[in-house]
This record gives structure tokens, C-alpha cells and sequence, in this order.
């Protein structure tokens, strides 16, 4: 299709078809970046008034019409499938889609997923000749513009090809997915019915440089509008700030024109004029403001900034833009913004809804953004693209530093081992460099920018550098980030990913003259990051270390339905997708239907911005902002005796700079006996549009005191009965339990008020339901030795009494098929008249000595028993390397509601430190566990059996059993996040090697009130 | 413990495993500012600079990234010791992965360009000698399947 000829442009375009070297289609031609698209400006509107510009709703603005929702639709397998007609007339019978949208979401073509690898045989520029075609056709009734107006049809987001007809004529054609396209249609556009088509193509040569980790799906996927220029009007403005002094800004303003217009810039602060000043076009304006306010993260104060457009023949458009005077230098190697050095708390984001894939609407990003800042995020990295131009201002308005990166990954030239190809191929410098460029005039002037990113995992080669020039040519006031740089050879910000923590610390003790961040760590797939509090322990040494941002912010599960009619999430695959990347999607800190992780609680925890510590009488609190201080913290000191609270007080630092501590003398009231935890909640009282007044910061604990317990009155319980019969020790206490030991297997039954405990009897593993990050270590260690196999084998079960009691020891060797090595175990039941005391003890056979998932006794209890009190780490899950956000307390919560809803099930709902565990029906009877000499234990209760867990794909691949399964675990391994990144640290690890443990149960009864005592105990 | 006399050397028996040839990438960098830590991946760290900057009182042991060292303009000096024969100075540490330990270890000279490997049950004290520059690598202990980049 030739482009045809228009009558008269008068606003620029470009028709970068300037390079030979390629020659076939538009959409095969890297030299060509697009048709009569019109440069790329600065995202702003027009208003006619003063008060209309003050509401910022750009519905309002001059000649504003939204091309949003029902378009007629139709996929075809090939761009020349597409009949000419189609171009000139609304079609028959073609389906109706709502715009944005991705057609693969809606059921047009088939959704894919890969990491990196391109979904078609690797033959840049040409992509698959049957390359899905949608075609898009919508009515637009115009009224008749006023004299001289121009008429503009803007795209913020079309995936990945674009031929733009009005009613028939060939308008233009963009590429860059992800970045806004606008085009001139005042000379084809008229008063009255149009006839707008969008000819969209899956695959072009810009899919080479769009390989980032995600599903792959296409269409207009972000809004698309129509917007009037007048005759003489601003084309653009660049505004930038500068810190004077500690009260004093300065705002420099340029713009670029059509037609000549007068131009004025306004700086109001509220209703307050702070500064004017004319603006010439080619030249730049200076204001001065006086007591000014900058603009930071913590304190994301914002002016309005006014840019008055007056044309020869009388119009007047009135620009506003939220201004933050915030300015980002780097001095002796030191990232500051407004000369105060800070830390990025980031996370990745990509734009995902599990409704409607990329095509996420402002509501969905804003509530991620209000769920970052409640988590104490200070920064997002647009992973891997420039988002919906909204996003920018609502990161300045809320307090969001922005990493921006642009619209490009080069990702699958891995695997044909030559990563950067493309990025050291000059021929297609002018797509490289066209993405920066765009991307940098469409965002500069927002104050929460704080670095530019050239892109994402596309290696390192010549054009590297020239988008790196052009970048710091279009805006020379910010660092630029490429993390491929990896030496900062051109770069202004050295950056790594997944580099370990003990890597981050050598690389923070020896550092580099420039400023360095981790742009990705802590992968977040499944159950995890572990880890993170250590990382954070070395990013907060070392000074040169300015930014971590964990990968990533959100599953990409869609939305999907059984045939039961329960809702799952899909990931890799279940569209029958291949090649896949599985469920490699699914790794962020919230889920996909926008609640927090376990994970995402760990790290607003790591990063709380308030300390609190205790020691010697004195409770000390440190302000971890970077730019305010603590007028709004409160902090709450609970004393708790053995878990129970007996007293509060709340502390109130005050204005405490930044960098600042505050003390305060703590008399403590200790517990006689037992043990004293100090617990301080740390609570902010100021209101936010994300946060209500007392919102919580974070929290900390201390163990104030650890006194001997009081020793427990004993009560004359009695001896137990024993006798073997047949193949079986029968046991009867005085108060009629039952227990009923097999001679040969070892397994215990007990029978207590009125039903059998043990629906599945105690026994010593080391598997557990898989987890994401632990998937190497299974395919490494775990699988070859056949671990999640192992067999239990009792070679000998003997018993005796003692004091009372029928003391039966079972010796059993725990090991894999086919293998040699093996656990012996010895476990020694204790079956008295009050309970029932485990001791167990293992000696490994055998050469393994690596790491296993965990050390622990597993077993069954009936299904009722679903209420679940414990003393120890909660309320959350928490694992070895994953609980800084919980507490030791008395917690209660159900089998069900511990049971975390992971994408993919995987092990779960561990909770940690515990001293006693009670599993009880609504009548308050069930069974008690209490940590004894061993020290605490780890416990999960899950209303699926392990095996379904293993088994399930997805959370409707589960179906509840009659019991419900309980893990009492010695030792449980970390999380680590090594489904990509660090391996479990040395100190979370379990290993294969010696054990030993013992454990009290006890049936307890809600007519029975000794247990509870005898629990806390 | 084992010393190469030189990067070839480390290559016919190490070569073709990732980190191994990423660590000779590192041992041939060029072009880097002295004392400053550089990473390859997620493999290593690496630093070139002179031995007093990585001398210490104490033998140190790394349980997760093993120490290759590789003297650049000159011989070095070490002193290594099995882990199990030392008594600790310090705990572990994962923000560092060192073990401060302290006893008697054996002092070998590293001659310029030999590669010195230290095994993970390993500790190793580089002993000052102010005129020579090492290359020093910190090695991953993982094995031989690493697909990070």
C-alpha cells in the first residue's frame, strides 16, 4: 500500500523512509519509523479558558473527542487478506470490541507467552508472512472546526504496526508500540459522518526491539482521541527547575511554535501568581521562584504552571502543567534530587490487569500506584516501556520517583547467541534512537522523572550510544540507566540485576565514580523473595548504592474459567501456546487480582522509613526518609507476656530530621516468668489520597526477656494401660484416649473424645510442596536423587513402660528409590496419661549432604478441625528468610484463611518461631502441639493433602478433602528467590545432616481448661 | 586450593562452563579503574588493584562465591589454610559471605599470571606486597548449570 500524497501539511511530520538498506514492507523496514506521524511533543492540552485549564480534564480541552469504545472489528491471518473496501466504508456484520483493548484478550487470535524468545523464527526485519491483521473501523461525527484549526488523532498505545485511512485516504503509519503516535487529519476530516479505519498488524520489524516479558497480544490497546490545535498554537514546551538556594527555584521554560502566538508562562502556587514571565520561541524563559517548595517523593508538592497562548486572530489557549521544581544532579558520585542524596525503594512494573491484559485502564494503574505508596515504595521502573502518559503526572502528584525506561528489549537474540545484534547493527539505529526520542519529549517535564532507561536486556553496541545522545541532547538534566552498560561506559548510572547480596556488598565497598542501582533482584514468582532483609542490610551501607527495585510489581495471570465456573489464572500454555514460558509470568508482589503477597508485606516491611530500637530502657526511633521528617509518626510500644498484651504507651518522636534519631526512656514491665516481647507499631497520621490517617509504617519486636517459666502444677493424671495384640500396642489413659500403635509400620492412631485424631499418622519428611524459587535446586539436587520420592521403611517398632507411661521407640530408614542414601530416623513416642511426648533423631547415610526443603512430621487430623490458635511468628505467612513482617503474639485464623492463594500452589502458609499450636473444631476440641526442649517449630495446616498441591497447576486443580493436612516442621529451608536470582543464603539453608527434635501433643477439649495453660507455658 | 600456571592453563581444564570462562573474561579485562568492583553476570565480582588492598589480619573463608586470584605485574603472596583446621575469628556472614578465621596456614607465592583457585572449604589471607597488582574474582559456587546471564 502507497502512502498517498497529502494536499498540504502544515505542522511538521516525519516520513523517516530515508535509509535503502531494507526495502520491503512498511512493517519490514527498520530505517522507517513511521508515515506523516507528527514529531513528538510534550503530552498537554489546549483549554479555552483559564478555569477550564484548572480542572486538567483534558475531556474539556479544545476540541477533544473521544475515540474510545465500540469499534467494529475483524482479524484476518495476512495484511493483504484485507480488502481495499474496508478502508472506504463501514463494513457489514463485523464484530463489535470495545477499545482499548488487546484482540487476543477478546478472543481473536491465540495469546502467548514467552520470557524472551520470539514467538516466530528469528530472520530480522521480516517477521511471519501470515502475520495477524486486525482492522478497526469507527464513525466519527465532527462539527465544523473553526477557521484554521487543526485537527489531530492521537494513539497512545497501538501493538505493533498502525496504517491510519479517514475515509479511505491513507493518513499515516507508526511503529513503537508503546509510545503515542499523533497524526494531522484537518484535511481529510470534516463536518459530519467520517469513516476512521485502523489497519493494526501483530508483527513488524519494531516486534524485534518489543520482546519484553510478557504475553504476546496486539491491537489499540491504550486511548485514542481527536484534539484541535488553533491556527497559531504552542507545538511544544520543555520546562526544567533548579535549586537556587533552600527557598529559592528557578524555572526555565522554552517552546516551540506554530503561526507565531503570544506566549506567557504562569507559576501559581495555589490561587497565588509566585512568577511570570513571556516566552519567546528559540529562546529560553526564566522565572524565579521565591520560598519555593520542592518537590520530592515524601512531599510531592506540585504548582500549576500556566502557559498562555494568544494568537494573532484573537484565540487564546490556555496550557496547565503540574509543576514540581525538582532537579536530579550527581555530585562526587552521588545521585541528590534538590541536593539531598536518596534511595529508590522500587519495583518493576509492567502494565498488566488480568481482565484485559495491557490494555489497563487508569483506575487499575492508579490503585497500583496507591498500593506502592502504602507499602512504603518510593519508585517505580516502567518495566519495559513507556507507560499511558497519565501515569507520569499521577507519579508526580502521588509521590513516585520514575525510573522511565522506553519501549525496547532485544531479549531473544539470546538464543541464537547473539544478544546484541540489533543493538550494535547500524541499520537500525534510527529505530533505536527514534524510541528514545519519543519517549523523552513525550515525558520530560514530569518532576518524578528521575533517570532515563535506554531499554532492557538488548546487549551493548553502537547504538547504544547514540540513543544515549540523543537522550542527554533532548534533556540534558538527567541521568541516564542502561543496565546492559554493565561497565557505565556511556551511561551516568551504573546498574546490575539479580546481583547476589554478598555481590551488591562487594560492589558497594569498592565502588564505582558513578551512582549505582540494582534494577531487578528478589524475583517474586510464587512463594517468596526471601532474602530481602539482607539485601536491604547491605543497600543501606553503602552510600554509592542508590536504588533497588525487586522484579516485579504484578502476576500477569488472566483471568480464565473451569469448567466448574471457578475463576483461575492463566499463565504460559494453558492457551496452548508454544513454545512457552509457563508460569514464569507469574512472579510479582501482587497477585493478579491486585491484593498484596506475603512478599509484598516482607518488603514494605525491609523498607519502612522509621526505625525503631530498644535496648537498655531506651527505645529509639530513626527517621529513614530521605527528604521529611516524623510530624506525622506515632509509634505504639505494646508489652506482651508470653504473647498476651498487659500494656501500651505511644510515643511521639516529632519533627525528626532526616538521617535523625529520637529517644526515649522505656520502663519495661517484665514477665516473672516466661517471656517479654516489646512491640512497636509505627504509624503515620497523615491522610493521602492512598492512606487514611494511622496507616501503619511498619512494625518491630524485640524479646525483652526470657525468664525461666513457672514450673506447671502437676496433676495426678495416672498411669496408662498397655498390651500388645497381635500386631498392635494398645494403650488406654484413665480418661479413656486410645492410642494404637502398629508394631510393624510404627504408625500411631489416638482416639480421644470420641473420634480418631489422626486421620493420617505422624510421619518424619523432608518434602514439601515445590516452590517456584526452589525450582532449580529441584532440578539440580532434589530430582536426580529422586528427594520428593523418599520412602519410609520401619525396621524395627519396640515398646516398653516406664513411670506410667508406654514408652515405643520406631526405627526407620527414610530414602529415595533406586538410591543409597537415606535418613535413619528414631522416633520415641512417649504415650502418657496427659499426652504424648516425640522425640526424633536422624543420622544421614550416604554421600548427600545438600540442602532439603525441610526437616518435619507431617500427618492428617479430621477435617473439622479448622480453627488454629499459635504462639509464635504471625499473623502472616512467614518463612526462615521472609519474616520481617511479623511478630511473636498469640494469633488465631483458620486453615483456610492461612491457606495463600498462590497462581500456581505451592507450599505454603508457613508460620515460624512457634511455641504451641492448637488445631480445634467450632466446639474447641482438637489437638494441641507445643515446642519442648528443641526449641520452636514451625507449623502449616493446609486443607489439601501435599501431593494435590504438587499436582495443582492452577488454584482450581484443588479440591478440598475430608482432612486437614498438618506440618510440624523442625526446620524449614528459606525462600531465597532463585527462580532467577539468589540462591537461599547460607544461613537459611538445611541440610541433609543431623537431627534432632521433640514435640508435646495433646488432645484438647473446651472442657478440659488445663490445656491452655499448660500451652502457654 | 589449586594454582594454574597461567589463564590457558585454567582453560583446558576448566573451560566451557560458564562462570570459568566469565572469570577468564574477567582475569583478561582491560580498561577498568583500579580498586573498583566490577560483576560479569551473576557469576562473579572482580576488582584489580594492588594486594594491599585486599590484605587482611585474619584468613577469610567465602561459602558461596570461591576466591580466584591472578597476579598482574608481579608475584603475590597468600597463606591458605583448610576451614576445618582454623578456629573463627567472627561469624558467618551472607551480606559479606566471609568467615574471619585464625590458625596456622601454608604461604605460597602465586607467580605473574598463575591463577590461584580457593576452594569453598577453603580460607585465604593475601599478604600485602605493595608493588604487585592482582586481579581477584569472586566465583560462584553453583554449578555447572547457570542460566542467568
Amino acid at each position: 500500500m502507497k502512502p498517498v500524497t497529502f494536499r498540504n501539511m502544515p505542522l511538521h511530520f516525519t516520513d523517516s523512509s530515508s535509509a535503502g538498506a531494507f526495502d520491503a514492507h512498511d512493517w519490514e523496514n527498520p530505517a522507517l519509523t513511521g508515515r506523516h506521524r507528527l514529531p513528538a511533543r510534550a503530552y498537554f492540552f489546549g483549554y479555552d479558558s483559564a478555569e477550564l485549564a484548572g480542572a486538567m480534564d483534558r475531556r474539556c480541552s479544545r476540541g477533544f473527542v473521544d475515540l474510545t469504545g465500540a469499534w467494529r472489528f475483524r482479524l484476518f491471518d495476512h495484511p493483504a487478506r484485507v480488502p481495499a473496501k474496508v478502508l472506504v466504508s463501514p463494513a457489514v456484520g463485523w464484530d463489535v470490541v470495545r477499545v482499548p483493548h488487546l484482540w487476543q484478550v477478546d478472543g481473536y487470535g491465540r495469546l502467548q507467552y514467552t520470557d524472551e524468545g520470539y514467538p516466530f523464527p528469528v530472520d530480522p526485519p521480516r517477521v511471519p508472512a501470515e502475520n495477524p491483521t486486525g482492522v478497526y473501523q469507527r464513525t466519527v461525527v465532527l462539527p465544523e472546526a473553526p477557521p484554521g484549526e487543526r485537527v489531530v488523532l492521537r494513539f497512545d498505545g497501538v501493538e505493533s504496526y498502525a496504517e491510519v485511512y479517514w475515509d479511505g485516504a491513507y493518513v499515516g503509519m507508526t511503529k513503537g508500540s508503546r509510545l503515542s503516535a499523533e497524526f494531522d487529519v484537518t484535511d481529510v476530516a470534516h463536518a459530519g459522518v467520517n469513516h476512521l479505519v485502523v489497519k493494526v498488524l501483530q508483527y513488524s520489524d519494531g516486534t524485534y526491539l518489543e520482546d519484553q516479558d510478557m504475553w504476546w497480544a496486539s491491537g489499540i490497546f491504550r486511548d485514542c482521541y481527536l484534539l484541535t490545535r488553533p491556527k497559531a498554537h504552542l507545538a511544544d514546551f520543555h520546562v526544567r527547575t533548579h535549586r537556587l538556594a533552600d527557598d529559592r527555584a528557578e524555572v526555565v521554560v522554552s517552546v516551540s511554535t506554530v503561526g507565531r502566538p503570544e506566549v506567557i508562562c504562569e507559576v501559581y502556587d495555589g490561587e497565588r501568581l509566585v512568577a511570570s514571565a513571556p516566552v519567546a520561541p528559540g529562546s529560553d524563559a526564566t522565572l524565579v521562584v521565591e520560598g519555593a517548595r520542592f518537590w520530592n517523593p515524601e512531599d510531592p508538592y506540585l504548582y500549576d504552571m500556566r502557559l498562555i497562548v494568544r494568537g494573532g486572530d484573537g484565540t487564546v489557549e490556555h496550557v496547565p502543567h503540574r509543576l514540581g521544581v525538582a532537579e536530579v544532579t550527581i555530585v562526587d558520585g552521588r545521585l541528590l534530587l534538590n541536593g539531598a542524596p536518596f534511595m529508590m525503594h522500587g519495583v518493576n512494573r509492567h502494565d498488566h490487569d488480568d481482565r484485559r491484559g495491557r490494555a489497563v485502564g487508569m483506575a487499575r494503574i492508579e490503585r497500583d500506584l496507591h498500593l506502592m505508596k502504602r507499602h512504603n515504595i518510593n519508585a517505580v521502573r516502567t518495566a519495559h516501556y513507556p507507560n499511558d502518559p497519565r501515569f507520569y503526572e499521577l507519579c508526580d502528584r502521588i509521590g513516585l520517583f520514575v525510573v522511565a525506561e522506553t519501549d525496547l528489549e532485544t531479549h531473544g537474540f539470546a538464543n541464537v547467541g547473539d544478544l546484541s545484534r540489533l543493538t550494535d547493527d547500524e541499520r537500525w539505529q534510527a529505530a533505536y534512537v527514534d524510541r528514545i526520542e519519543r519517549h523523552v519529549l513525550a515525558q520530560r517535564n514530569h518532576a518524578s522523572i528521575v533517570m532515563w532507561s535506554l531499554g532492557n536486556e538488548s546487549g551493548y553496541g553502537r547504538n547504544i550510544p547514540a540513543m544515549y545522545g540523543r537522550c542527554t541532547e533532548l534533556d540534558p538534566s538527567r541521568p541516564v540507566h542502561y543496565e546492559e552498560d554493565r561497565d557505565a561506559e556511556v551511561v551516568d548510572v551504573i546498574s546490575t540485576m539479580y546481583s547476589r547480596v554478598s555481590q551488591m556488598n562487594d560492589l558497594g565497598e569498592h565502588p564505582h565514580p558513578k551512582p549505582r542501582i540494582i534494577c531487578e533482584y528478589g524475583h517474586a514468582m510464587g512463594n517468596g523473595p526471601g532474602g530481602l532483609a539482607e539485601y536491604q542490610r547491605v543497600f543501606e551501607t553503602w552510600d554509592s548504592i542508590q536504588g533497588h527495585f525487586v522484579w516485579e510489581w504484578c502476576d500477569h495471570g488472566l483471568v480464565a474459567t473451569a469448567d466448574d465456573g471457578r475463576e483461575y489464572h492463566a499463565y504460559g500454555g494453558d492457551h496452548g501456546d508454544v513454545p512457552n514460558n509457563g508460569s514464569f509470568c507469574i512472579d510479582g508482589l501482587v497477585f493478579p487480582w491486585q491484593e498484596p503477597s506475603p512478599g509484598l508485606l516482607e518488603y514494605k516491611q525491609v523498607i519502612c522509613p522509621v526505625r525503631v530500637a530498644y535496648a537498655d530502657g531506651v527505645c529509639t526511633v530513626t527517621n529513614r526518609r530521605w527528604f521529611t521528617g516524623l510530624g506525622d509518626v506515632v509509634v505504639t510500644l505494646e508489652t506482651l507476656h508470653d504473647g498476651r498484651v498487659v500494656g501500651s504507651r505511644t510515643l511521639t518522636p516529632g519533627p525528626v530530621p532526616p538521617g535523625g534519631s529520637w529517644s526515649e526512656s522505656v520502663q519495661l514491665d517484665v514477665a516473672a516468668h516466661g517471656e517479654t516481647h516489646l512491640t512497636a507499631r509505627v504509624l503515620s497520621t497523615a491522610a493521602h489520597a492512598w492512606a487514611e490517617p494511622m496507616h501503619e509504617l511498619g512494625r518491630y519486636q524485640v524479646l525483652a526477656a526470657d525468664r525461666p517459666r513457672r514450673p506447671a502444677s502437676a496433676v495426678p493424671t495416672g498411669a496408662v494401660t498397655a498390651r500388645a495384640e497381635g500386631t498392635s500396642l494398645l494403650v488406654t489413659t484413665p480418661a479413656s484416649d486410645r492410642f494404637t500403635v502398629d508394631l510393624l509400620s510404627g504408625g500411631l492412631s489416638w482416639h480421644s473424645h470420641g473420634r480418631e485424631l489422626f486421620q493420617e499418622p505422624p510421619r518424619v519428611g523432608f518434602w514439601k510442596p515445590l516452590v517456584d524459587n526452589h525450582q532449580q535446586e529441584h532440578d539440580e539436587l532434589w530430582a536426580p536423587r529422586l528427594l520428593p520420592l523418599m520412602q519410609t521403611s520401619t525396621r524395627e517398632v519396640s515398646w516398653h513402660e516406664r513411670d506410667g507411661a508406654a514408652i515405643v521407640t520406631v526405627r526407620s530408614r527414610i530414602a529415595p528409590p533406586t538410591l543409597g542414601i537415606a535418613m535413619q530416623t528414631v522416633l520415641t513416642w512417649t504415650l502418657a496419661a496427659d499426652g504424648v511426648r516425640l522425640a526424633v533423631t536422624g543420622e544421614p547415610v550416604g554421600d548427600y549432604r545438600d540442602i532439603v526443603p525441610r526437616i518435619g512430621l507431617s500427618f492428617a487430623v479430621p477435617g473439622d478441625l479448622r480453627r488454629v490458635d499459635w504462639y509464635g511468628l504471625g499473623p502472616g505467612e512467614n518463612y526462615p528468610d521472609s519474616r520481617s513482617a511479623a511478630t511473636v503474639g498469640r494469633w488465631h485464623s483458620t486453615v483456610d484463611e492461612m491457606f495463600t492463594p498462590y497462581v500456581v500452589p505451592q507450599d505454603c502458609a508457613n508460620r515460624g518461631e512457634v511455641r504451641w499450636m492448637t488445631l480445634t473444631d467450632p466446639h474447641g476440641d482438637g489437638l494441641a502441639v507445643r515446642a519442648v526442649d528443641s526449641g520452636p517449630f514451625a507449623f502449616s495446616a493446609w486443607p489439601y493433602s501435599a501431593a494435590a498441591i504438587d499436582a495443582a497447576r492452577h488454584r482450581t486443580d484443588l479440591v478440598p478433602q475430608d482432612r486437614v493436612t498438618v506440618n510440624v516442621n523442625h526446620r524449614v529451608l528459606g525462600l531465597g528467590s532463585n527462580s532467577w536470582g539468589s540462591e537461599v543464603l547460607d544461613s537459611y539453608r538445611v541440610r541433609f545432616e543431623p537431627f534432632r527434635f521433640a514435640l508435646d501433643l495433646r488432645a484438647v477439649s473446651a472442657t478440659a481448661p488445663h490445656h491452655t495453660e499448660g500451652l502457654a507455658a | 586450593m589449586r594454582i594454574f600456571r597461567d589463564r590457558a592453563h585454567l582453560e583446558e581444564v576448566l573451560g566451557g562452563v560458564t562462570k570459568w570462562e566469565r572469570t577468564l573474561g574477567a582475569l583478561r579485562a582491560g580498561g577498568r579503574h583500579l580498586g573498583v568492583m566490577y560483576s560479569v553476570g551473576d557469576s562473579l565480582t572482580t576488582m584489580r588493584a594492588r594486594t594491599t588492598a585486599f590484605a587482611t589480619d585474619d584468613l577469610v573463608a567465602r561459602r558461596r562465591y570461591q576466591c580466584v586470584l591472578s597476579p598482574v605485574d608481579g608475584d603475590a603472596a597468600v597463606e591458605v589454610a583448610p576451614v576445618a583446621t582454623l578456629a573463627p575469628a567472627g561469624p558467618y556472614s551472607d551480606l559479606t559471605d566471609r568467615r574471619y578465621l585464625c590458625g596456622d596456614a601454608r604461604r605460597h607465592t602465586i607467580r605473574r599470571g598463575a591463577v590461584l583457585v580457593i576452594g569453598p572449604d577453603e580460607a585465604v589471607r593475601v599478604l600485602p606486597v605493595p608493588d604487585t597488582t592482582v586481579t581477584v574474582a569472586y566465583v560462584t559456587v553453583e554449578g555447572a548449570t547457570f542460566p542467568n546471564k
